[in-house]
């Protein structure tokens, strides 16, 4: 007890600075304002007086030290602008915003704007060597996952005209942050007037970069198409470049300037882009299948382009010019070039397919709609295959809504609707399993429910509903669950199964958490589900809504205590789920995480990013997450330490000696420093427990 | 009283710098934020304008970090005004379910064609919103996909971002009001720059297509210090408007004092990255985290 008496002294002493330290940060704040108005007036000595007072002001102990690089660093930055101004002592002046800018990294080396404006100094100082080695150092030890330090220091190589060093510590920098475009649009930039070998080589790193960053992948095959005209990696980069610009829709007017001209392969890109109704001639796109279909998905794209969507017999147009250049059904199949090739044709005849069925006027007597169709099933049976399976999820989709349009459910083999949403949902589902966000396809399950109830397969439809409602619950429409569920229950003789009680559980406990934000009660047995440990998927999704929403009704309603309890479940809960589903999960994440972690500092660490790429750090973890789009896959990527303050944060909450006890923590790469007020000797074990926690390199309790 | 004389140079000079910081002010675009889609719209009912006013907020915010030649602001009433409409597209289909689109044009400078792009196709149009912060999340995420070369062509290059520029002729080119860093933007970057120039007939419109070359530092010359370290940019062959390769000739010729600039524009932006100036202690905050 004694030797834990002056630790919580000096918790207690640290409390009350800190409630003064706040204050004293705002007055340092308004003290550097009135000296930068002082020196904008030439009273540079009066300003470094009250820079001297601003200091003084803030106080020696930890909690002032804010305070105290503020004005540190502000007198660096004063000290920088009276070099510009007072010539004399320009050397003197740099000199002593060098001791200021170092003495704020003393206690902050990563702190980005000061490690910038400090090489700034080193190099009107002439001292780039210096600049550099300070570069380096913060480099080496940049923890922060953001790649901000390799940035500066590439930046600071390509200013000294040294590209290759330039080019490593850009690639460290995408390396440290893969989420992030920042670093490959730096690595395109270095390539401006790079020679033919170092564009060739850059190649394969746009290639890797197109799902990712299509813009920055864009611009450098614009690079690599310029600087090595008519060569054969020029030639793999226009592909490249038609490949993303029509994937992407950018097919403007402008995105085609500044392609080089006079070389064939652009001509007569130029020519069809200029004219995508009439027939291409293209003798250079024509000679080999994949260059055609590489044609073909820009045709696509200027069927789906917006200039048309008023004009929807020009959209046909396109699309049928699309179809006559695309290679056939076959070819996908057997030719080796086109086996990884985005499936043009398949994708032109299902907005074929949907263009025509949305616009019955262009297709009296569904003639043209029949053609496609044949074209798909009466050929060679599974020629329509192919291996990207969003394309195939896409094109099951538009023909199981086609056929169920026109109530073709019986018969055998893939020409019904039965078949082809059965399709959609396996291949959803396929998609899945492989890593991909789970997708509630909740509007094709319902369909497919009611065929089979359409066929007399009740076993099969009611089943069917159940999932719809669970994929209602999963976008958040309850009474839509609650619809589906009672046509399931309709359907079944007998007492409801175990499947339809949880559900029926479900949706009670959201019903009530939605409509009088009550919180969840440990008596009532209907929400036993809440408590459970469960491994299915499922309610584990559900599960994390609950939480989430609970806290954020919590907060709403001033229990921060409790909100930040629940938001900690909810964290934990969604660390624990393979997927999420819609923006509302994306937003409910954020807020979770945001309550869940409120007392951990990892302020400059980047702790969450949304991608379209799952990129997982060492030790993080990948969320896929479902956002109502065409089918491209959205991720959230969370840092191993965001990950490791949920887990921590959820153990201190079940500790009761700390319950009540103000607690901050910092986590950084694994390493806990944690500082407890009112600390007393039952502290000590629960520390040794903490330090259990999985993923905990290393804990202390700070004074 | 030599240092006296010092102190009202130093003086001089900061005022200077101010006013040439004053000078190199970006021009605000003002954003709003237009919710047509009839569905999305009964949805929200009240609601529906504090969501245009954030869906505007967030797209300003997006913008400016994308596009830092101009500032964006979601609360300005200024022209030129950027409006962005997420609407059902245009279409004979009478199908219950549309495909919806977002549309961004610019009001108050006779921009041409408007830039458009797919918000949901038809088969989600039905899919819960996840109310106005998860519609606003999807908002987000569909910024990410917009054209962005065609956002500058078509859009954002109708903006100009200043109308003073110096002409330099040893080698020709034009030094703008403004650092790299004051614009995010990288070399390569090219401009469309308005200016009249002196004729037998009077000043005439000439419009040049100019590529950024380099921080000005010119050797043997001693230009005015509020040049040194801005872009220069140098003057490239063209197409109409632009003046073609004879039309450049001129320049070389010509007496810089008697050029003045109407317009720029950014025609071709290459934003700088990483895009850091000396950070100020207003932008600086060390309480959040110090490493």
């Amino acid at each position: 007890m004694n030797r834990l008496r002056p630790l919580a002294l000096l918790a207690f002493g640290l409390l009350a600075g800190a409630a003064h330290a706040q204050e004293h940060y705002d007055r340092a704040r308004r003290a550097v304002e009135e000296a930068q108005a002082l020196q904008a007036s030439g009273r540079w000595s009066d300003a470094q007086v009250r820079l001297a007072e601003a200091a003084q002001g803030c106080g020696s102990d930890l909690a002032e030290r804010p305070c105290r690089l503020l004005v540190r660093y502000s007198s660096g930055y004063l000290s920088e602008f009276e070099a510009a101004a007072a010539e004399e002592r320009r050397k003197a002046m740099l000199e002593a915003a060098v001791t200021h800018y170092r003495a704020v990294l003393a206690e902050a080396p990563q702190h980005e704007a000061t490690l910038r404006n400090l090489a700034s100094v080193y190099r009107r100082l002439d001292r780039a060597q210096d600049a550099e080695a300070l570069l380096q150092q913060a480099v080496a030890g940049d923890g922060t996952g953001t790649g901000g330090a390799a940035m500066l220091l590439g930046q600071f190589y390509r200013e000294e005209g040294r590209t290759e060093d330039a080019m490593a510590a850009f690639e460290r920098a995408a390396a440290a942050n893969p989420a992030s475009a920042a670093a490959p649009q730096a690595i395109v930039a270095l390539h401006a007037d790079a020679p033919p070998e170092k564009l060739a080589a850059l190649l394969p790193r746009l290639v890797d970069w197109e799902g990712s960053f299509p813009a920055v992948a864009e611009e450098g095959y614009r690079r690599v198409l310029r600087g090595m005209t008519g060569t054969p990696p020029a030639e793999q980069a226009l592909l490249a470049w038609v490949s993303v610009v029509a994937r992407q829709g950018w097919i403007a007017p402008a995105n085609f300037a500044g392609l080089p001209r006079g070389w064939t392969p652009v001509e007569e890109l130029l020519r069809y882009a200029g004219q995508p109704e009439a027939e291409p001639s293209a003798p250079w796109w024509m000679q080999l299948a994949l260059r055609r279909s590489v044609l073909a998905e820009l045709a696509l794209a200027e069927g789906q382009a917006a200039e048309v969507r008023r004009a929807p017999s020009r959209s046909l147009r396109r699309l049928q010019v699309g179809m006559r250049i695309a290679p056939e059904y076959e070819e996908y199949l057997f030719r080796a070039e086109l086996k990884r090739a985005w499936p043009s044709r398949l994708e032109l005849a299902r907005a074929q397919l949907a263009l025509l069925a949305r616009e019955p006027a262009l297709d009296p007597g569904a003639r043209l709609q029949q053609a496609v169709i044949n074209e798909l099933f009466v050929g060679k049976a599974g020629a329509y295959r192919s291996e990207n399976l969003e394309a195939m999820q896409r094109f099951h989709v538009t023909l199981g809504r086609w056929y169920a349009e026109r109530r073709q459910w019986a018969g055998n083999g893939s020409t019904t609707a039965r078949f082809q949403l059965e399709r959609a949902i396996g291949t959803a589902a396929e998609r899945a399993a492989r890593g991909e966000p789970y997708q509630p396809m909740q509007e094709e399950k319902l369909l497919l429910a009611g065929g089979y109830e359409q066929l007399g397969e009740r076993a099969k439809a009611s089943d069917m509903y159940l999932r719809a409602a669970e994929a209602f619950l999963d976008t958040d429409q309850l009474e839509e669950a609650r619809d589906a569920l009672g046509v399931a229950q309709r359907l079944t003789s007998g007492p409801p199964g175990p499947g339809t009680e949880m559900l029926q559980r479900v949706i009670a406990t959201r019903g009530k958490v939605v409509a009088s934000a009550q919180q969840a009660d440990p008596a009532d047995s209907g929400q036993a589900w809440l408590r459970t440990n469960t491994s299915q998927p499922f309610l584990i999704r559900q599960r994390f809504k609950v939480f989430a929403d609970l806290a954020e009704r919590a907060q709403a309603a001033g229990m921060e205590d409790t909100a930040a309890s629940y938001a900690g479940i909810a964290f934990e809960t969604a660390l624990r789920s393979k997927s999420l589903v819609g923006t509302a999960d994306l937003v409910r994440l954020d807020h979770a995480r945001t309550l869940a972690l409120a007392r951990a500092d990892t302020a400059q660490r980047r702790s969450a990013m949304v991608s379209s790429r799952a990129l997982r750090d060492p030790g993080g973890e990948v969320l896929p997450v479902y956002v109502p789009n065409e089918g491209r896959a959205t991720y959230v990527s969370l840092s191993a330490d965001a990950i490791l303050a949920g887990r921590f944060d959820a153990a201190l909450r079940r500790e009761p000696a700390l319950s009540g006890k103000p607690v901050r923590y910092s986590v950084d790469n694994g390493q806990i420093r944690l500082r407890v007020a009112d600390a007393d000797p039952s502290v000590t074990p629960v520390i040794e427990r903490l330090r259990g926690v999985p993923g905990v390199r290393s804990l202390a309790l700070l004074p | 009283m030599k240092n006296r004389l010092r102190r009202v140079l130093v003086g001089l000079a900061l005022l200077a710098w101010t006013a040439a910081a004053a000078a190199q002010i970006r021009p605000t675009v003002a954003v709003s934020f237009d919710l047509a889609v009839p569905r999305w719209q009964a949805h929200f009912g009240d609601e529906r304008a504090m969501f245009e006013k954030q869906a505007a907020g967030r797209i300003a915010k997006w913008l400016g970090e994308h596009f830092g030649f101009l500032s964006f602001a979601a609360d300005a009433s200024s022209t030129p005004a950027l409006v962005v409409h997420l609407e059902v597209a245009p279409g004979q289909s009478v199908r219950q379910n549309k495909e919806t689109q977002l549309r961004l044009e610019l009001a108050g400078t006779g921009a041409p064609a408007p830039l458009v792009w797919r918000f949901r196709p038809e088969d989600k149009f039905a899919e819960p919103t996840g109310g106005l912060p998860g519609l606003l999340k999807e908002l987000e995420l569909r910024l990410e996909e917009v054209n962005r070369q065609a956002l500058v062509a078509q859009i954002l290059s109708q903006v100009s971002i200043a109308k003073e520029a110096r002409l330099w002729q040893s080698p020709v080119s034009w030094v703008i009001p403004y650092r790299k860093t004051d614009l995010c933007m990288d070399l390569s970057s090219v401009l469309r720059i308005v200016s009249m120039m002196p004729s037998g007939a009077g000043p005439q419109q000439r419009i040049y297509r100019a590529r950024a070359k380099g921080e000005f530092r010119p050797q043997g010359a001693t230009p005015p210090a509020d040049w040194i370290g801005r872009v220069f940019t140098v003057p490239e062959t063209s197409t109409p408007p632009e003046e073609a390769e004879t039309g450049l000739n001129a320049l070389g010729s010509v007496n810089p004092q008697q050029v003045s600039i109407q317009a720029i524009y950014v025609l071709e932006y290459q934003r700088l990255q990483p895009c850091v100036g000396a950070a100020s202690p207003a932008t600086v905050d060390f309480r959040g985290g110090t490493r």
